[in-house]
Parts: C-alpha cells; sequence; structure tokens
C-alpha cells in the first residue's frame, strides 16, 4: 500500500468513526495510526464548550438578531429580555461572581443560575452601570396585577396558542382574577388570584409558557427536586426578577420581582408551568396535579 | 429543517440563527480549541465567529455547506489571530506525553490534553495541523476541508495522514518499541 492508499484508509475510518460506527481498525494502515485517529476523535468529541459560554454567547446573538429585527437602536427596551440575560450572565464573568456559581440548569422554558449557599457576592456594581435593577430589592418592584396584555380567560383560551388548564385545588378557588397574555419569545399566560380580604395582593399565579418562551430566574436561594404527575420538577424559594412585558405595549420590557414565596417549576410535554404561592410543597404539588 | 433553509429564515427570523447556533457551536469551539489550546482564546474566537457569521449572513450565497461556511471564518478568525500574536512554540510536549506501554488510545486518551495537543500540532507543518484539526476536530469531511484550504480532497487525506503520523511520533514516540 503506497502512501495515498494509506491517506485514503485512514479518511476511510475517520469517516466512519466520526459519523458514530465502530469500524474496526484497518489493519493495513501504519502500526498505531489508526487507533490515534481513533483516539483524537472520541477526544474531540468529547470536547464541548462550557455551559455557561454558550448561554452567554446565544444570547449576545439573540439581542443582537432581536436588535436587527426590531430595528430599533441599542438602548430601547423591545429587546430587554435578551440584554437582561446578557447583562445578568455578564455577572458570571466578574471573578468573584463567577466563583460563587456553580452551575446553571434548565427545566422547560426556565434557566436558572445557582449561587453557593454561602452569602452572595457583590453584584451591585455591574448592575450600577445598567439602569436595570438585576436584584431588586421589594420597594422597586411593581406589582403582578399592572402587567400588560390583561385579557380574558376566554380569549386568552381562544388567541394565546397553548392550552390553558386551570387549578381544582383549593376548592374555593374559582377562575383566575386576572389573565394576561404575552409574548415573550414564545406565547406566555400569565393566571393570578388575588387574596379575596386584599385584592392587591396575590394570592396564587400560574405561568404557562409555551414554546419558545424562556424566563430567566437569577440565583434561587433555596431548591429541591420533586415530582408532579410524575415528572421532574423544581421547588424554588427566594427574591428573583423576572422579565416580562410592561404595561407600556409591545415595546414595553421591565423586570418585576412577582413573589417573594416559593415557585414550583414542572413541565407537562412542550408546557412549563411555573405556580407563584405561599403554600409549602405539598400543597403546590396538589394545585399543580390538580390542573384541569 | 436544513442548514441552508435556516439561513434563508434567519433573515428575517431571530431564533432560526439560535438554531443553527446551537447545531454548530460545538464544532467550531472543537476546532478553535484544539488550534488554540486554551479555552478563553477558544472561547473568544467562537465568539468572534459567529458575531461575525451573523453580521454575514446576508453574504452567504449557499455555494458551500453552512459549516464549511462557518468553519472558514473560524479558520481565518485563528489565522488573524496568529498574525497578531507573536508565537513561541514549546518542544516539551514529547517528553510530557512520553509514557511506554500503554495501548495508544488508552495513552492518548488518559494523558492528552488540549493544551498539549495544541502545543503538539504547532510543532507539525501549518497546514498539517490545519487540515487535522478542520478533519476532526471540526467534522468536516475532506472534500469538505478541501473547500476551506483551497486544496484538493486528495491532498486533504494526505495532509492529514502526514499529521496523524506526525502526531504518532510527537505524542507516543515509544509505542514501537
Amino acid at each position: 500500500m503506497n502512501d495515498e492508499q494509506h491517506a485514503a484508509a485512514l479518511d476511510a475510518f475517520l469517516a466512519a468513526r466520526l459519523a458514530g460506527q465502530d469500524t474496526p481498525t484497518p489493519g493495513d494502515l501504519p502500526s498505531g495510526e489508526a487507533e490515534l485517529a481513533a483516539a483524537l476523535v472520541v477526544f474531540a468529541q468529547a470536547t464541548r464548550p462550557e455551559a455557561l459560554f454558550r448561554d452567554q454567547l446565544e444570547a449576545r446573538l439573540h439581542a443582537r438578531a432581536a436588535r436587527r429585527t426590531t430595528g430599533l437602536p441599542g438602548s430601547r427596551p423591545a429587546w430587554a429580555l435578551a440584554v437582561a440575560l446578557v447583562l445578568a450572565l455578564a455577572l458570571l464573568s466578574v471573578p468573584q461572581v463567577r466563583a460563587a456559581v456553580f452551575e446553571v440548569l434548565r427545566i422547560g422554558a426556565v434557566r436558572m443560575v445557582f449561587g453557593n449557599p454561602t452569602p452572595a457576592p457583590p453584584i451591585a456594581t455591574p448592575a450600577a452601570h445598567s439602569t436595570v435593577p438585576l436584584r431588586p430589592t421589594a420597594t422597586l418592584v411593581p406589582t403582578l396585577l399592572d402587567l400588560a396584555g390583561r385579557t380574558t380567560l376566554t380569549d386568552a383560551r381562544r388567541m394565546a396558542g397553548v392550552p390553558i388548564r386551570l387549578p381544582a385545588y383549593p376548592p374555593d378557588l374559582g377562575a383566575p382574577d386576572y389573565v394576561f397574555q404575552q409574548d415573550i419569545e414564545g406565547p406566555v399566560v400569565v393566571l393570578a388570584w388575588t387574596d379575596r380580604a386584599q385584592p392587591a395582593r396575590v394570592r396564587l399565579s400560574l405561568h404557562i409558557l409555551g414554546e419558545g418562551a424562556l424566563v430567566y430566574k437569577q440565583e434561587p436561594t433555596i431548591i429541591a427536586e420533586t415530582t408532579v404527575n410524575a415528572e421532574r420538577a423544581l421547588w424554588t424559594v427566594g427574591p428573583y426578577v423576572l422579565v416580562v412585558r410592561s404595561p407600556g405595549g409591545a415595546e414595553g420590557w421591565s423586570l418585576r420581582r412577582l413573589v417573594t414565596g416559593h415557585v414550583l417549576i414542572w413541565t407537562d410535554g412542550p408546557i412549563t408551568y411555573r405556580l407563584e404561592t405561599d403554600a409549602e410543597l405539598a400543597d403546590a404539588v396538589r394545585i399543580a396535579e390538580s390542573l384541569k | 429543517m436544513t442548514d441552508e433553509a435556516l439561513v434563508t429564515a434567519a433573515r428575517h427570523d431571530q431564533t432560526a440563527f439560535a438554531e443553527l447556533y446551537r447545531r454548530h457551536v460545538d464544532r467550531v469551539y472543537r476546532y478553535l480549541l484544539a488550534r488554540a489550546g486554551e479555552t478563553p482564546l477558544a472561547q473568544d474566537l467562537t465568539a468572534q465567529t459567529f458575531l461575525a457569521a451573523f453580521e454575514g449572513l446576508a453574504g452567504y450565497r449557499g455555494r458551500s455547506e453552512f459549516p464549511v461556511w462557518l468553519l472558514g471564518i473560524a479558520h481565518h478568525k485563528l489565522m488573524d489571530h496568529y498574525r497578531r500574536q507573536k508565537e513561541t512554540v514549546s518542544l516539551e510536549v514529547a517528553d510530557e506525553l512520553a509514557h511506554p506501554g500503554a495501548p495508544v488510545e488508552q495513552l492518548v486518551a488518559e494523558r492528552l490534553r488540549h493544551a498539549q495537543l495544541a502545543r503538539a500540532l504547532k510543532q507539525l507543518a501549518p497546514e498539517r495541523a490545519e487540515a487535522l484539526a478542520l478533519r476532526i476536530f471540526g467534522g468536516l469531511s475532506a472534500a469538505e476541508v478541501a473547500r476551506v484550504m483551497g486544496k484538493s480532497e486528495a491532498a486533504v487525506k494526505m495532509l492529514v495522514h502526514r499529521a496523524v503520523r506526525d502526531l504518532q511520533e510527537r505524542l507516543v514516540p515509544e509505542l514501537d518499541e
């Protein structure tokens, strides 16, 4: 076998291994050459960029795409979702912040960054470069009830493009007092039930996120895994921000802290649900499993 | 949906480019990490590649497959980086990796690190290193590598063959003992 034939045989072997075929090592190649090539393929295919880097770059691209689609200059809020993602993820490039972050987890449409259980590092400085409060205090955050896209349950069922099921538990819950329909890179429906005694207070809210929607959730302080209808679910606690459409209309985006209580997140096929409640985990799961 | 259909869609649908990104980010990053040897640099060049691809999408005419076009951009970003950097080449890699007795696949899997591989690649003739990185880490076919490098397919196969042979000499010098 001459050099050209060796080269062709090695290329055929590489093609098979790169395609995932467990082709036997050709015996007519020089000793060790095919084995080394096979090892390089294994090594190459085990190489992946860090999830954090992938997400950060995707957010940058997303921001550019949104800017191009809207034709708006850099600071307009129409693509604030992407900007918020970039800003939040940019924090992770700050060494003292990154050191405290150990995982990005995604469940359905919800993406979370986990911090160390130790006190969070100071992250106010990067946020000071922006008007976006990445860790807002309660006093800065408006109520859920002035969201844009208020509609009726009937219209939302007709228009939202996602199935809207309501909790049958607790039995006194009834129909939601508020229904909002938005598009955050995908259909989102927010149902809110208010406290009878304090109508401005949200007793329970259910977010239904269709395909393509994305919610970024920063530093949940406690998390537990559970199940809803035998599917994996996450139970988180702690202040966080959520990007939502503001009352400004189609171009208005803002960050809101919706609840200080607990959030149960689960998926059902392509739909992601977020249940915000003061209830305990067992009760939250019961509410989640009662959707009809 | 094919890459080409996504490229067309990406001109008006912001989610389409994200799908192209998710499909190809691994291969671009692998190629750049194999050549650069450092995670931060590979990340920076990967970001530059995709941002340039996004900005230049209108110029993509479909004359070559999208991964070929994309890795062509990555290749140019890498070359630009090298032009800006005066590089020094470590001659220590063979010593670091010398480990007699073990089967070569096991040896490589256990000992190989991206930085070491990148250093070893830098000791190869540049075209051999580039062909090998595009073929194995970029996951392109020999014909596709040929289009990126402006070579014939047969020439690329020969470059890869010689690159593997050279690497074998550098990475596992005791293999034949």
